[in-house]
Protein backbone atom coordinates (compact mmCIF):
# COMPACT_ATOMS: atom_id res chain seq x y z
CA UNK A 1 0.00 0.00 0.00
CA UNK A 2 1.06 3.89 -1.12
CA UNK A 3 2.04 6.06 1.87
CA UNK A 4 -1.02 8.24 1.28
CA UNK A 5 -3.61 5.38 0.79
CA UNK A 6 -2.35 4.37 4.19
CA UNK A 7 -2.69 7.60 5.86
CA UNK A 8 -6.31 7.58 4.30
CA UNK A 9 -6.93 4.28 5.60
CA UNK A 10 -5.68 5.65 9.28
CA UNK A 11 -8.11 8.76 8.68
CA UNK A 12 -11.28 6.72 8.21
CA UNK A 13 -9.67 4.59 11.30
CA UNK A 14 -9.61 6.99 13.62
CA UNK A 15 -13.04 8.92 12.20
CA UNK A 16 -14.88 5.43 13.03
CA UNK A 17 -13.40 4.90 16.50
CA UNK A 18 -14.03 8.51 17.41
CA UNK A 19 -17.80 8.35 16.03
CA UNK A 20 -17.65 5.30 17.95
CA UNK A 21 -16.73 6.23 21.38
CA UNK A 22 -18.49 9.30 21.10
CA UNK A 23 -21.66 7.57 20.47
CA UNK A 24 -20.53 4.72 23.45
CA UNK A 25 -20.20 7.62 25.96
CA UNK A 26 -23.54 9.22 25.24
CA UNK A 27 -25.70 6.04 25.27
CA UNK A 28 -24.14 5.20 28.22
CA UNK A 29 -24.46 8.79 30.03
CA UNK A 30 -28.28 8.18 29.18
CA UNK A 31 -28.40 4.57 29.57
CA UNK A 32 -31.40 5.23 32.47
CA UNK A 33 -33.47 7.36 29.93
CA UNK A 34 -33.32 4.55 26.99
CA UNK A 35 -35.33 2.18 29.45
CA UNK A 36 -38.54 1.53 27.69
CA UNK A 37 -39.78 0.64 31.06
CA UNK A 38 -39.17 -0.61 34.50
CA UNK A 39 -39.57 -4.27 36.45
CA UNK A 40 -41.60 -4.12 39.06
CA UNK A 41 -38.19 -4.54 41.38
CA UNK A 42 -36.73 -1.14 39.77
CA UNK A 43 -40.27 -0.03 41.02
CA UNK A 44 -40.76 -1.26 44.73
CA UNK A 45 -36.64 -0.30 45.80
CA UNK A 46 -37.06 3.19 45.00
CA UNK A 47 -39.15 6.42 45.62
CA UNK A 48 -41.31 7.16 42.51
CA UNK A 49 -43.46 10.39 43.26
CA UNK A 50 -46.58 9.41 43.37
CA UNK A 51 -48.05 10.65 39.73
CA UNK A 52 -45.28 10.66 38.01
CA UNK A 53 -45.49 9.05 34.41
CA UNK A 54 -44.09 5.66 33.21
CA UNK A 55 -44.10 1.99 32.01
CA UNK A 56 -44.10 -0.78 34.06
CA UNK A 57 -43.01 -4.15 32.67
CA UNK A 58 -43.38 -8.07 33.90
CA UNK A 59 -45.55 -11.12 33.34
CA UNK A 60 -48.96 -10.94 34.05
CA UNK A 61 -49.64 -13.11 37.45
CA UNK A 62 -51.56 -16.69 36.39
CA UNK A 63 -55.03 -16.22 37.92
CA UNK A 64 -54.23 -12.63 39.40
CA UNK A 65 -56.43 -10.93 36.75
CA UNK A 66 -60.20 -9.73 37.77
CA UNK A 67 -62.47 -7.95 35.51
CA UNK A 68 -65.52 -5.95 36.44
CA UNK A 69 -68.59 -7.89 34.98
CA UNK A 70 -70.34 -4.46 33.74
CA UNK A 71 -67.56 -2.03 32.82
CA UNK A 72 -63.98 -2.27 31.47
CA UNK A 73 -62.18 -2.14 34.84
CA UNK A 74 -59.97 -4.72 35.42
CA UNK A 75 -56.83 -5.44 37.55
CA UNK A 76 -54.16 -7.64 37.72
CA UNK A 77 -50.94 -8.41 39.21
CA UNK A 78 -47.62 -7.50 37.13
CA UNK A 79 -44.42 -9.64 38.63
CA UNK A 80 -40.85 -10.13 37.72
CA UNK A 81 -40.25 -13.23 39.90
CA UNK A 82 -39.44 -11.33 42.86
CA UNK A 83 -41.77 -7.91 43.72
CA UNK A 84 -45.30 -8.02 42.54
CA UNK A 85 -47.13 -4.76 41.68
CA UNK A 86 -51.23 -4.36 41.26
CA UNK A 87 -52.37 -2.36 38.33
CA UNK A 88 -55.52 -1.04 38.13
CA UNK A 89 -57.37 -0.54 34.06
CA UNK A 90 -60.19 0.85 32.39
CA UNK A 91 -60.26 0.02 28.49
CA UNK A 92 -60.16 -2.29 26.04
CA UNK A 93 -56.82 -5.16 26.70
CA UNK A 94 -54.45 -5.82 23.63
CA UNK A 95 -55.57 -9.85 21.94
CA UNK A 96 -52.14 -11.02 23.43
CA UNK A 97 -53.26 -10.18 26.90
CA UNK A 98 -52.78 -13.46 28.63
CA UNK A 99 -52.06 -14.70 31.95
CA UNK A 100 -48.15 -15.77 32.19
CA UNK A 101 -47.46 -13.55 29.50
CA UNK A 102 -45.18 -10.25 29.58
CA UNK A 103 -47.55 -6.57 29.33
CA UNK A 104 -46.29 -3.16 29.78
CA UNK A 105 -48.33 -0.87 31.28
CA UNK A 106 -48.08 3.06 30.69
CA UNK A 107 -49.48 5.00 33.59
CA UNK A 108 -49.00 5.68 37.54
CA UNK A 109 -48.52 4.90 40.97
CA UNK A 110 -51.29 5.66 43.14
CA UNK A 111 -51.12 6.19 46.98
CA UNK A 112 -52.11 2.60 47.48
CA UNK A 113 -49.22 1.53 45.71
CA UNK A 114 -50.98 -0.02 42.93
CA UNK A 115 -50.44 1.16 39.46
CA UNK A 116 -53.11 3.07 37.47
CA UNK A 117 -52.71 2.51 33.80
CA UNK A 118 -53.64 4.54 30.92
CA UNK A 119 -52.45 2.10 28.33
CA UNK A 120 -51.88 -1.42 28.51
CA UNK A 121 -49.69 -2.92 25.50
CA UNK A 122 -48.87 -7.11 25.20
CA UNK A 123 -45.25 -7.43 24.98
CA UNK A 124 -44.57 -11.51 23.88
CA UNK A 125 -41.16 -13.17 23.19
CA UNK A 126 -38.48 -14.10 20.91
CA UNK A 127 -40.04 -17.85 20.85
CA UNK A 128 -42.38 -19.21 17.51
CA UNK A 129 -43.57 -22.85 17.48
CA UNK A 130 -47.12 -24.14 16.65
CA UNK A 131 -49.62 -25.00 19.05
CA UNK A 132 -48.89 -28.69 18.63
CA UNK A 133 -45.06 -28.59 20.06
CA UNK A 134 -46.19 -25.97 22.92
CA UNK A 135 -48.60 -28.30 24.52
CA UNK A 136 -46.04 -30.90 24.15
CA UNK A 137 -43.41 -28.47 26.09
CA UNK A 138 -45.91 -27.96 28.91
CA UNK B 1 6.10 -18.40 -0.41
CA UNK B 2 6.36 -18.13 -3.94
CA UNK B 3 2.48 -19.76 -4.86
CA UNK B 4 1.24 -16.98 -2.07
CA UNK B 5 2.46 -14.16 -3.61
CA UNK B 6 0.83 -15.24 -7.29
CA UNK B 7 -2.21 -15.89 -5.23
CA UNK B 8 -2.15 -12.32 -3.82
CA UNK B 9 -1.26 -11.08 -7.48
CA UNK B 10 -4.41 -13.16 -8.89
CA UNK B 11 -6.59 -11.20 -6.38
CA UNK B 12 -4.83 -7.96 -6.71
CA UNK B 13 -5.77 -8.55 -10.70
CA UNK B 14 -9.12 -9.67 -10.43
CA UNK B 15 -10.01 -6.60 -7.58
CA UNK B 16 -7.89 -4.07 -10.16
CA UNK B 17 -10.23 -5.47 -13.23
CA UNK B 18 -13.97 -4.69 -11.64
CA UNK B 19 -12.30 -1.41 -10.75
CA UNK B 20 -12.74 -0.43 -14.85
CA UNK B 21 -16.35 0.77 -15.73
CA UNK B 22 -16.02 -0.74 -18.51
CA UNK B 23 -15.22 -4.15 -17.22
CA UNK B 24 -17.66 -3.80 -14.79
CA UNK B 25 -20.78 -2.83 -16.81
CA UNK B 26 -19.79 -6.07 -19.68
CA UNK B 27 -19.49 -8.51 -16.44
CA UNK B 28 -22.03 -7.01 -14.35
CA UNK B 29 -24.89 -7.36 -17.49
CA UNK B 30 -23.90 -10.70 -17.56
CA UNK B 31 -24.39 -11.91 -13.86
CA UNK B 32 -27.49 -9.73 -13.70
CA UNK B 33 -30.28 -12.56 -14.95
CA UNK B 34 -28.42 -15.48 -12.83
CA UNK B 35 -28.89 -13.09 -9.97
CA UNK B 36 -32.99 -12.45 -10.45
CA UNK B 37 -33.35 -16.48 -11.24
CA UNK B 38 -31.40 -17.05 -7.49
CA UNK B 39 -34.25 -14.29 -6.35
CA UNK B 40 -37.70 -15.56 -7.54
CA UNK B 41 -36.08 -19.48 -6.83
CA UNK B 42 -35.66 -18.24 -2.92
CA UNK B 43 -38.87 -16.21 -2.84
CA UNK B 44 -41.51 -18.04 -4.74
CA UNK B 45 -41.29 -20.88 -2.54
CA UNK B 46 -40.32 -18.95 0.44
CA UNK B 47 -43.64 -16.83 0.35
CA UNK B 48 -45.56 -19.45 -0.64
CA UNK B 49 -44.49 -21.59 2.39
CA UNK B 50 -44.71 -19.09 5.29
CA UNK B 51 -47.95 -17.85 3.82
CA UNK B 52 -49.69 -20.50 2.78
CA UNK B 53 -47.56 -23.90 4.43
CA UNK B 54 -46.20 -22.96 7.67
CA UNK B 55 -47.72 -23.32 10.58
CA UNK B 56 -49.97 -20.32 13.06
CA UNK B 57 -48.05 -18.99 16.07
CA UNK B 58 -49.47 -20.98 19.35
CA UNK B 59 -49.41 -17.13 20.99
CA UNK B 60 -49.71 -14.77 17.89
CA UNK B 61 -52.32 -17.07 15.66
CA UNK B 62 -51.09 -15.82 11.74
CA UNK B 63 -50.29 -12.17 12.64
CA UNK B 64 -46.82 -13.72 13.17
CA UNK B 65 -46.80 -14.43 9.27
CA UNK B 66 -45.48 -11.27 8.87
CA UNK B 67 -42.29 -12.05 9.93
CA UNK B 68 -41.56 -13.74 6.49
CA UNK B 69 -40.89 -10.13 5.17
CA UNK B 70 -40.24 -8.38 8.48
CA UNK B 71 -36.84 -10.14 8.96
CA UNK B 72 -35.69 -10.41 6.04
CA UNK B 73 -35.84 -6.88 5.22
CA UNK B 74 -34.64 -5.69 8.48
CA UNK B 75 -31.35 -8.08 8.24
CA UNK B 76 -30.97 -6.48 4.45
CA UNK B 77 -31.73 -2.91 5.93
CA UNK B 78 -28.70 -2.97 8.43
CA UNK B 79 -26.03 -5.05 6.05
CA UNK B 80 -26.49 -3.06 2.95
CA UNK B 81 -25.63 0.18 5.31
CA UNK B 82 -22.49 -2.18 6.22
CA UNK B 83 -21.63 -2.66 2.55
CA UNK B 84 -22.39 0.91 1.90
CA UNK B 85 -20.01 1.53 4.37
CA UNK B 86 -17.58 -1.15 3.30
CA UNK B 87 -17.40 0.31 -0.74
CA UNK B 88 -17.66 4.20 0.74
CA UNK B 89 -14.08 2.96 2.61
CA UNK B 90 -11.95 1.47 -0.84
CA UNK B 91 -13.48 4.36 -2.33
CA UNK B 92 -11.59 6.98 0.47
CA UNK B 93 -8.88 5.06 0.67
CA UNK B 94 -7.90 4.17 -3.08
CA UNK B 95 -9.96 6.84 -4.99
CA UNK B 96 -11.72 3.55 -7.18
CA UNK B 97 -14.80 5.31 -9.02
CA UNK B 98 -16.50 1.93 -9.44
CA UNK B 99 -16.61 1.90 -5.55
CA UNK B 100 -17.65 5.11 -5.02
CA UNK B 101 -20.58 4.36 -7.16
CA UNK B 102 -21.43 1.17 -5.63
CA UNK B 103 -21.89 2.65 -2.35
CA UNK B 104 -23.60 5.61 -3.59
CA UNK B 105 -26.20 3.12 -5.30
CA UNK B 106 -26.53 1.03 -2.23
CA UNK B 107 -28.69 3.77 -0.59
CA UNK B 108 -31.73 3.90 -2.33
CA UNK B 109 -31.79 0.18 -2.06
CA UNK B 110 -31.01 0.24 1.98
CA UNK B 111 -33.66 3.12 2.64
CA UNK B 112 -36.54 0.78 0.56
CA UNK B 113 -35.69 -1.93 2.76
CA UNK B 114 -35.80 0.19 5.78
CA UNK B 115 -39.06 1.65 5.16
CA UNK B 116 -40.75 -1.98 4.44
CA UNK B 117 -39.20 -3.26 7.74
CA UNK B 118 -40.71 0.00 9.53
CA UNK B 119 -44.37 -0.39 7.74
CA UNK B 120 -44.37 -4.01 8.40
CA UNK B 121 -43.03 -4.54 12.00
CA UNK B 122 -46.21 -1.28 13.00
CA UNK B 123 -48.71 -3.89 10.66
CA UNK B 124 -47.24 -6.49 13.08
CA UNK B 125 -47.44 -4.78 16.35
CA UNK B 126 -51.00 -3.48 15.94
CA UNK B 127 -52.59 -6.92 16.45
CA UNK B 128 -49.34 -8.12 18.71
CA UNK B 129 -49.18 -4.89 21.40
CA UNK B 130 -51.49 -3.43 20.48
CA UNK B 131 -49.82 -0.48 19.33
CA UNK B 132 -48.58 0.99 15.52
CA UNK B 133 -45.51 2.77 16.88
CA UNK B 134 -43.94 2.78 20.78
CA UNK B 135 -40.58 5.03 20.86
CA UNK B 136 -38.48 1.76 22.47
CA UNK B 137 -34.75 1.20 21.48
CA UNK B 138 -35.34 -0.91 18.37
CA UNK B 139 -37.73 1.41 16.49
CA UNK B 140 -36.12 4.59 17.35
CA UNK B 141 -32.55 2.88 16.11
CA UNK B 142 -33.86 1.60 13.15
CA UNK B 143 -35.72 4.88 11.87
CA UNK B 144 -32.33 6.61 13.00
CA UNK B 145 -31.20 4.22 10.02
CA UNK B 146 -33.82 5.40 7.56
CA UNK B 147 -32.66 9.24 8.57
CA UNK B 148 -28.83 8.16 7.81
CA UNK B 149 -29.68 6.47 4.69
CA UNK B 150 -31.96 9.64 3.92
CA UNK B 151 -28.74 11.90 4.55
CA UNK B 152 -26.85 10.10 2.52
CA UNK B 153 -28.62 10.27 -0.57
CA UNK B 154 -29.42 14.02 0.35
CA UNK B 155 -25.83 14.49 0.84
CA UNK B 156 -24.91 13.20 -2.50
CA UNK B 157 -27.75 14.99 -4.14
CA UNK B 158 -26.79 18.31 -2.66
CA UNK B 159 -22.60 18.30 -3.90
CA UNK B 160 -22.65 18.80 -7.88
CA UNK B 161 -19.38 16.80 -8.63
CA UNK B 162 -20.25 13.47 -8.24
CA UNK B 163 -17.00 11.91 -7.02
CA UNK B 164 -16.46 14.70 -4.40
CA UNK B 165 -20.64 14.05 -3.89
CA UNK B 166 -19.56 10.40 -2.96
CA UNK B 167 -16.90 11.10 -0.95
CA UNK B 168 -18.71 13.37 0.99
CA UNK B 169 -21.80 10.64 1.46
CA UNK B 170 -19.61 8.24 1.95
CA UNK B 171 -17.85 9.84 5.33
CA UNK B 172 -21.58 9.88 6.41
CA UNK B 173 -22.08 6.62 5.34
CA UNK B 174 -19.03 5.29 7.82
CA UNK B 175 -19.67 7.02 10.57
CA UNK B 176 -23.42 6.11 10.60
CA UNK B 177 -21.97 2.48 10.79
CA UNK B 178 -22.29 2.86 14.67
CA UNK B 179 -25.73 2.77 14.32
CA UNK B 180 -26.01 -1.00 12.73
CA UNK B 181 -24.55 -2.48 16.24
CA UNK B 182 -27.44 0.01 18.87
CA UNK B 183 -29.59 -1.52 16.33
CA UNK B 184 -28.84 -5.06 17.03
CA UNK B 185 -27.89 -5.03 20.71
CA UNK B 186 -30.92 -2.37 21.52
CA UNK B 187 -32.91 -5.45 22.80
CA UNK B 188 -29.83 -6.53 25.18
CA UNK B 189 -28.98 -3.36 26.09
CA UNK B 190 -32.40 -2.03 27.35
CA UNK B 191 -35.73 -3.11 28.32
CA UNK B 192 -37.97 -2.84 24.63
CA UNK B 193 -41.37 -3.46 23.65
CA UNK B 194 -39.79 -5.21 21.07
CA UNK B 195 -38.55 -9.29 22.14
CA UNK B 196 -35.40 -10.19 21.48
CA UNK B 197 -33.42 -12.10 18.92
CA UNK B 198 -35.16 -15.07 17.66
CA UNK B 199 -32.54 -16.93 15.12
CA UNK B 200 -29.07 -16.61 16.27
CA UNK B 201 -26.03 -17.77 13.59
CA UNK B 202 -24.55 -19.75 16.82
CA UNK B 203 -26.78 -21.17 19.09
CA UNK B 204 -29.83 -22.58 18.69
CA UNK B 205 -32.70 -20.67 17.23
CA UNK B 206 -36.13 -20.56 19.32
CA UNK B 207 -38.21 -20.84 16.30
CA UNK B 208 -39.86 -24.24 15.08
CA UNK B 209 -38.36 -25.53 12.17
CA UNK B 210 -41.34 -25.13 9.81
CA UNK B 211 -41.11 -21.33 10.67
CA UNK B 212 -37.47 -20.90 9.99
CA UNK B 213 -36.66 -22.29 6.40
CA UNK B 214 -39.38 -20.21 4.85
CA UNK B 215 -37.59 -17.29 6.79
CA UNK B 216 -34.28 -18.43 5.68
CA UNK B 217 -35.46 -18.73 2.27
CA UNK B 218 -36.64 -15.07 2.36
CA UNK B 219 -33.55 -14.26 3.58
CA UNK B 220 -31.49 -15.34 1.17
CA UNK B 221 -34.17 -13.96 -1.77
CA UNK B 222 -33.70 -10.58 0.01
CA UNK B 223 -29.81 -10.93 -0.69
CA UNK B 224 -30.08 -11.75 -4.25
CA UNK B 225 -32.73 -9.11 -5.07
CA UNK B 226 -30.15 -6.48 -3.36
CA UNK B 227 -27.41 -8.00 -5.53
CA UNK B 228 -29.10 -7.92 -8.72
CA UNK B 229 -30.59 -4.05 -8.02
CA UNK B 230 -27.50 -2.82 -7.33
CA UNK B 231 -25.62 -3.68 -10.27
CA UNK B 232 -28.38 -2.63 -12.68
CA UNK B 233 -28.25 1.12 -10.82
CA UNK B 234 -24.47 0.92 -10.54
CA UNK B 235 -24.20 0.21 -14.40
CA UNK B 236 -27.03 3.13 -15.00
CA UNK B 237 -25.06 5.42 -12.79
CA UNK B 238 -21.68 4.55 -14.66
CA UNK B 239 -22.94 5.20 -18.09
CA UNK B 240 -23.98 8.59 -17.27
CA UNK B 241 -20.55 9.35 -15.86
CA UNK B 242 -18.40 8.21 -18.63
CA UNK B 243 -21.00 8.92 -21.60
CA UNK B 244 -18.24 11.09 -23.42
CA UNK B 245 -15.65 8.15 -23.04
CA UNK B 246 -15.49 5.19 -25.87
CA UNK B 247 -16.45 2.61 -24.23
CA UNK B 248 -19.72 3.79 -23.77
CA UNK B 249 -19.93 4.80 -27.63
CA UNK B 250 -19.22 1.11 -28.16
CA UNK B 251 -21.98 -0.49 -25.54
CA UNK B 252 -24.42 2.44 -26.77
CA UNK B 253 -23.93 1.32 -30.48
CA UNK B 254 -23.11 -1.78 -30.17
CA UNK B 255 -19.93 -1.52 -32.75
CA UNK B 256 -16.38 -2.53 -31.90
CA UNK B 257 -14.04 -0.04 -32.82
CA UNK C 1 -52.10 -25.77 3.50
CA UNK C 2 -53.52 -23.58 5.94
CA UNK C 3 -55.48 -20.71 4.09
CA UNK C 4 -57.94 -19.96 6.51
CA UNK C 5 -56.36 -17.15 7.99
CA UNK C 6 -57.33 -15.37 4.83
CA UNK C 7 -61.22 -14.85 6.59
CA UNK C 8 -59.06 -14.46 9.81
CA UNK C 9 -59.31 -11.07 12.01
CA UNK C 10 -55.17 -10.25 10.74
CA UNK C 11 -55.72 -10.57 7.35
CA UNK C 12 -55.83 -7.14 6.96
CA UNK C 13 -53.02 -6.60 8.53
CA UNK C 14 -50.69 -9.47 6.91
CA UNK C 15 -52.13 -8.32 2.98
CA UNK C 16 -51.23 -4.71 3.74
CA UNK C 17 -47.82 -5.43 4.87
CA UNK C 18 -47.01 -7.38 1.84
CA UNK C 19 -48.63 -5.59 -0.65
CA UNK C 20 -46.61 -2.31 0.97
CA UNK C 21 -43.12 -4.65 0.56
CA UNK C 22 -44.54 -5.85 -2.98
CA UNK C 23 -45.13 -2.23 -4.53
CA UNK C 24 -41.88 -0.91 -2.67
CA UNK C 25 -39.87 -3.79 -4.19
CA UNK C 26 -41.61 -3.54 -7.80
CA UNK C 27 -41.00 0.02 -7.63
CA UNK C 28 -37.25 -0.23 -6.53
CA UNK C 29 -36.56 -3.27 -9.25
CA UNK C 30 -37.69 -1.21 -12.04
CA UNK C 31 -36.78 2.24 -11.38
CA UNK C 32 -33.06 1.39 -12.58
CA UNK C 33 -34.33 -0.60 -15.60
CA UNK C 34 -36.46 2.06 -16.83
CA UNK C 35 -34.14 4.78 -16.30
CA UNK C 36 -30.96 2.73 -17.73
CA UNK C 37 -33.51 2.47 -21.24
CA UNK C 38 -33.80 6.46 -21.01
CA UNK C 39 -30.25 7.01 -20.28
CA UNK C 40 -28.96 4.88 -23.30
CA UNK C 41 -30.95 6.70 -25.93
CA UNK C 42 -30.00 9.87 -24.42
CA UNK C 43 -26.95 8.74 -24.93
CA UNK C 44 -26.81 7.67 -28.36
CA UNK C 45 -28.66 11.03 -29.02
CA UNK C 46 -25.99 12.90 -27.67
CA UNK C 47 -23.38 10.92 -29.70
CA UNK C 48 -25.36 11.38 -33.00
CA UNK C 49 -25.36 14.81 -32.71
CA UNK C 50 -21.79 15.34 -32.10
CA UNK C 51 -20.85 13.45 -35.17
CA UNK C 52 -23.18 15.95 -37.30
CA UNK C 53 -21.21 18.37 -35.83
CA UNK C 54 -18.08 16.92 -36.66
CA UNK C 55 -18.64 15.85 -40.34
Amino acid sequence: MTPTRKRRLKIALFILIGAGSATSLMLYALSDNLLYFQSPSDVVGTVIPEGKRFRLGGLVQPGSVHRDPDSLTVSFVVTDGQQDITVNFNGILPDLFREGQGVIANGSLQASGQFAAREVLAKHDENYMPPEVRDSLK
Amino acid sequence: MTSNTSLWKHTKTWFHRWGSPAWFYRTSGLIIPWLWAGFFLLAVPGLFWGLFIAPADYLQGDSYRIIFIHVPSAWQSMLIFAVMAGFALIGMVWRIRVAETLAMCCAPIGAAFTVVTLISGSLWGKPTWGTFWQWDGRMTSELVLLFLYLGVIGLQQAIEEPRRAARAAGLLALVGVVNLPIIHYSVEWWTTLHQGTTVSLLGESSIAPSMLWPLLLMVGAAKFFFAANLLSRTRNTLLVQDREKNWVRETVWGVKQ
Amino acid sequence: MSMDWLSGPHATFILSAYGIALVVSLYVALAPVFSGKRQRRLIADMHQHQDQQTT
